[in-house]
């Protein structure tokens, strides 16, 4: 049974919510465990990731942000991290309400290993979530 | 001949004038000092009215003066002689020179008659200053009239210019105006798309969950579920409507075969969804235009043209295309349920539905957005209709955007 550490940024906490339930899905439809770790402020995350230096197993498996946050957004978050030497193989994926198109070329080309519109249903949810985490969708 | 001429002016045979008057002194110099005093005037008269005529051609244009001139002239003559014939019987001679001032005399008695109609009506000095005083008043008229038109001008310009202001900052104002309805739209839509995903979201967790096993909460929850949906997808349309505003109109060279090919590939599960049969037809034609825009239109158009078909029916959609004198025509066709050829204009306006049929997901502004992208495009579009029977669109695409267009397909 494999063990996957997701991390969440996102002042929403009903997205939060969703997010999670739609993980506590996927951990019982397959055979895995899931850490989900969550962050309501962009700094707190940015703490986090800058002290989390060089100690190998407290790194999420993947991160995944959203972009309007207040104060700290997730375009300037993406860059601080992409900073960090420890984090440069890290995937960090852009969950966003917004469409616009130049913000997604904008945070993949800031280093996003994806950028993604927040999905319109718990099933969009889930496929999403599969690939962040590459489990494989069930037949 | 020669000898009777020699003959009229010998004048041995007779005797000078002086003898006539006893050779008196005081007779014979007041004559001679007359007839000197007349000829001298009368030389000096003419060369007087000679100078003036040539000095002032404008005033004294006539050449009757030189008939005057010559006929003072002629007449000095004749006292000249007069004056030698004190002394000198050359009576042959004085003669001559009389009949010669009797001509002359003559033709200016004549001609100064017969100029008399005209010289009569000539103006006299007062009649020319009234006359030029009135035309310097004229003048003077004239040069107010015009510094008073010149005014009006120069008002009238002012006013065209405040107009053309006015009209300006009413255009600009507009503008404005629009703008911020089209940001209004755009903000509002996209902000109320985050409450309804949640919804349709939560309400997807509470069917899941729901344990009770009671249809009509269930019922209730999907009510919820299925509103929230159309409600998304009718404030997404309103964003892509506001959002055609914002669009940067991006020119290419489009294929149309392969644009409906594209947008055929998206509606794919729609299709087989309705097992739907497309017929197109269409040969390599190459516009000049933007390719979301065009994709939005097609997109709608076809989308509607398989929406709109009863449940019971296989939607069957031709797509065809004309050349025109104009350009070229893209062509819809369906089999579908058709509406009121009475309110064809009606249905390219904004939250604009024909069949409130619950069993059709439309939000009523397909059509808005394809008259809305029409226009950033410059195409047009009409449609015929037959109610229950089917519907008709035809794009009309301006020669000027068309790159090539071969009729002959492949």
């Amino acid at each position: 049974m494999s063990n996957k550490h997701i991390c969440i940024v996102d002042d929403d906490l009903d997205d939060i919510f969703l997010m999670s339930a739609s993980l506590r899905r996927l951990e019982a439809a397959s055979a895995m465990t899931l850490t989900i770790s969550t962050f309501t402020d962009a700094e707190d995350a940015l703490n986090f990731f800058a002290g989390s230096a060089g100690a190998p197993g407290s790194l999420p498996d993947c991160v995944c942000m959203d972009i309007n946050m207040p104060g700290l957004d997730g375009i300037e978050l993406l860059r601080r991290l992409r900073e960090m030497d420890h984090l440069t193989s890290l995937p960090i994926y852009i969950v966003s309400t917004t469409i616009d198109k130049h913000t997604h070329t904008k945070a993949i080309s800031l280093g996003a290993t994806g950028s993604y519109v927040k999905p319109e249903s718990m099933a969009a949810m889930q496929t999403m979530q599969r690939q962040f985490l590459g489990i494989r969708e069930i037949e | 001949m020669l000898e009777d001429i020699r003959f009229y002016f010998e004048t041995n045979s007779f005797l000078a004038h002086g003898y006539c008057m006893t050779w008196r002194t005081d007779l014979i110099a007041l004559h001679a000092l007359s007839d000197f005093v007349i000829f001298l005037s009368y030389f000096i008269i003419p060369t007087a009215l000679l100078y003036l005529y040539y000095k002032r051609s404008d005033l004294v244009q006539s050449r009757i003066i030189l008939l005057f001139s010559a006929f003072i002239l002629a007449c000095g003559l004749t006292h000249l002689v007069g004056l030698i014939t004190l002394w000198n019987p050359v009576y042959g001679f004085e003669g001559v020179v009389k009949a010669g001032t009797a001509v002359v005399s003559g033709l200016t008695a004549v001609a100064s008659w017969m100029l008399m109609p005209a010289a009569l009506k000539l103006p006299s000095a007062q009649t020319l200053r009234l006359k030029n005083d009135a035309l310097g008043l004229s003048i003077a008229e004239q040069r107010r009239a015009n510094a008073e038109l010149e005014t009006i001008k120069a008002e009238l310009e002012i006013r065209i210019q405040e107009r053309t202001r006015e009209l300006q900052s009413k255009a600009e104002a507009l503008e404005r105006m629009n703008a911020s309805l089209s940001d209004y739209a755009h903000f509002a839509s996209h902000d109320l798309q985050e409450p309804l995903r949640k919804i349709v979201s939560f309400s997807e967790l509470a069917i899941e969950q729901d344990t009770t096993g009671d249809a009509e909460q269930r019922l209730y929850l999907e009510k919820i579920n299925e509103s929230a949906r159309r409600a998304r997808t009718l404030v997404r349309n309103i964003l892509h409507h506001a959002e055609i505003d914002q669009h940067t109109v991006d020119i290419q060279d489009l294929s149309l075969r392969a644009e409906t090919e594209a947008t055929l590939e998206n509606l794919e599960l729609a299709i087989n969804d309705r097992q739907g049969r497309i017929d197109t037809d269409i040969p390599d034609i190459m516009v000049r235009a933007d390719p979301s825009l065009v994709a939005q239109v097609l997109q709608n158009i076809i989308g509607n043209a398989i929406k709109y078909t009863p449940a019971d029916r296989v939607p069957e959609i031709a797509i065809t295309t004309a050349r025109t004198d104009q350009g070229v025509d893209y062509i819809i066709k369906d089999n579908g349920m058709g509406f009121d050829p009475t309110l064809k204009d009606r249905i390219f306006q904004p939250f604009m539905r024909l069949h409130s049929n619950a069993s059709v997901d439309g939000t009523g502004m397909g059509l808005a957005i394809v008259v809305k992208a029409l226009g950033h495009l410059g195409w047009s579009i009409s449609v015929d209709t037959v109610e229950t029977q089917g519907t008709q669109f035809t794009i009309s695409i301006p020669e000027d955007q068309i790159v090539s267009a071969d009729a002959s397909g492949e």
